[in-house]
């Protein structure tokens, strides 16, 4: 079923709405909260959580890319949960990994004024990967966003692993300058 | 944690950037040439480990006289003057040490057989066998006039349609390499041809191809992740001459990972070591260090009783940390290449590299100072 009708669905409150979201973007949205939380049962919650919020929030919103919005809910969901779940246990997964290497992002303190509300350091991020050419951004958001391993960007891409990691390691110190240019500090 | 205000911020990214990382592929003509590359790599090491064992077909005489038996003659007369490609193979012209008995692989791992004068080689780990005709099914070249297994004999083989992706490396009007497939009594299998003569010269000028594409990726997979990722970043040396016997020792998984991949270090594993024979060892080095002898005496590793070279499995694994970036790749003569590489510990390295006639080399890897 095309995205606009499933969004129809959502507007005209039918809750077949639901059955072919899970049918269609399922699985994207069930990765995605695997890769944060690596639990299956709480990846299952967070993704109906998703169906939950999206029901809510069509109408009356119409958003103008079904997974985009729906890959977003789940990941601020999971995040969340993820966030929630960690003082308790600190397990593996991707996610430590991806927040680790991010820190090769984090500019060194002292040289700006003040620090950047998220709105705007999203719009710097989002400018950011506007420059990259298409793989590199392409590999930076699998990783950073999406929170995939090297291993499975490697395998989405035709890449080797090793060009994959070196590939993230270029455009993390890339990220970083930008970030000191801009003069942000975290 | 500023991590996660980066991680959370990311969340906002425009809707067409999630689209696109979901969406956009990126397939790899190199990739895809990789793996044959390594089909290749594999079969001319081991062709030249390998021939001892193996019955000579009707190609150059010269390189063959040594080993051939009554029944080259026999098939020379099989092939038509018109059916015979402009060029014939040509297999390695140094002939390595006869490989130890612990060496008993190497028939395993790849078969031989000849159609029109053209060697073409099975290679059991790589083949692909199908009962139907596969789709790339192309035009028939001929039948197998000689083969180490009785059961190719008389096999008609096909040129795979697909193959002419490798079109644009042919050199002097002649594909560097060729797909093809034998219809044998239980199916279809896939087999490859390799020429080295040509592969190295088509190895020299995608190097060229491949410095002009600013393709960083291919390059250090080739020259330099290997070493970096197998030698924890302490291989360097001005001439080959200086390098330790434990260097010497973790260059050769390095090597045989380097165009051989997983399977061949697999091949040397045993008990949770790797017992590579000294012939293996001695291939492999005299392949990539110019100018190098290899001798195993006085090498901790090396066990006389087996004659072989006995390192830990984990000799073999890739230290997966290591983060490259290539800052420059210049072709500073004809046939030298120097790549500047640094890693993600501020390390810089150049790695020096000599094509000849057959091959190239490492002439130097050395640190850059500050």
């Amino acid at each position: 079923m095309e995205d606009s009708a499933i969004i129809d669905l959502y507007w005209a409150r039918e809750e077949r709405a639901l059955q072919e979201t899970e049918t269609k973007y399922g699985g994207l949205c069930r990765s995605i909260a695997f890769n944060i939380l690596q639990s299956r049962e709480d990846s299952e919650e967070c993704v109906n959580d998703t169906w939950f919020r999206a029901w809510n929030t069509m109408p009356p919103q119409r958003p103008g890319v079904l997974p985009a919005f729906l890959s977003r809910i789940t990941r601020n969901l999971s995040l969340d949960r993820w966030k929630r779940t960690r003082a308790d246990k600190r397990g593996g997964g991707q996610l430590p990994l991806a927040l680790e290497e991010l820190g090769d992002c984090v500019p060194a303190a002292g040289s700006v004024e003040e620090a950047l509300a998220l709105e705007e350091l999203t719009r710097v991020l989002d400018r950011f990967l506007r420059t990259l050419p298409e793989r590199e951004c392409c590999i930076f958001l699998r990783r950073y966003w999406y929170v995939d391993s090297t291993r499975d960007i490697a395998r989405r891409y035709e890449m080797a692993e090793g060009s994959v990691k070196s590939t993230l390691y270029r455009v993390r110190q890339k990220l970083r300058a930008q970030l000191e240019k801009e003069g942000v500090v975290l | 944690m500023k991590q996660e205000k980066l991680l959370e911020a990311l969340t906002g990214v425009g809707d067409d950037l999630l689209e696109l990382a979901q969406n956009k592929r990126f397939p790899n003509p190199w990739r895809r040439w990789g793996k044959i590359a390594a089909c290749l790599a594999l079969v001319l090491c081991l062709t030249a480990l390998a021939l001892p064992y193996l019955p000579m077909g009707c190609g150059s005489a010269k390189s063959e006289a040594p080993m051939a038996d009554t029944s080259g003659a026999n098939e020379k007369a099989d092939v038509t003057e018109e059916a015979a490609p402009a060029e014939t193979p040509e297999l390695p012209a140094e002939e390595p040490e006869a490989p130890v008995e612990n060496d008993g692989g190497v028939e395993k791992t790849m078969t031989k057989f000849v159609v029109c004068g053209t060697y073409y080689y099975l290679q059991p780990q790589y083949a692909t066998s199908l009962d139907e005709p596969p789709e790339e099914l192309g035009e028939e070249l001929g039948t197998v006039t000689s083969a180490a297994l009785p059961e190719l004999l008389g096999c008609t083989v096909y040129k795979e349609q697909n193959s002419a992706v490798f079109d644009r490396y042919a050199v002097d009007g002649q594909a560097v390499t060729q797909n093809v497939w034998v219809r044998t009594a239980d199916g279809y299998v896939r087999a490859v041809t390799a020429n080295e003569k040509i592969v190295s010269r088509y190895t020299f000028a995608d190097v060229e191809q491949a410095v002009e594409d600013e393709d960083a990726d291919w390059l250090l997979e080739t020259f330099v992740r290997p070493l970096e990722e197998h030698g924890r970043g302490e291989i360097q040396f001005a001439d080959a001459s200086q390098l330790t016997a434990d260097q010497l020792n973790r260059l050769v998984p390095a090597f045989a990972a380097m165009n051989m991949g997983v399977t061949v270090v697999d091949h040397w594993a045993e008990d949770g070591q790797l017992v590579i024979p000294v012939s293996d060892v001695r291939f492999r080095l005299e392949r990539f260090l110019t100018g190098f002898t290899y001798e195993p005496e006085g090498t901790e590793a090396y066990d006389p009783a087996r004659n072989a070279v006995i390192l830990p499995r984990e000799a073999a694994d890739l230290d997966e940390s290591v983060q490259l970036t290539l800052e420059d790749a210049v072709l500073s003569d004809a046939n030298t290449l120097c790549l500047t590489v640094s890693r993600q510990d501020g390390v810089r390295r150049e790695y020096v590299i000599r094509f000849d006639t057959d091959s190239w080399r490492y002439l130097q890897i050395r640190e850059i100072a500050e």
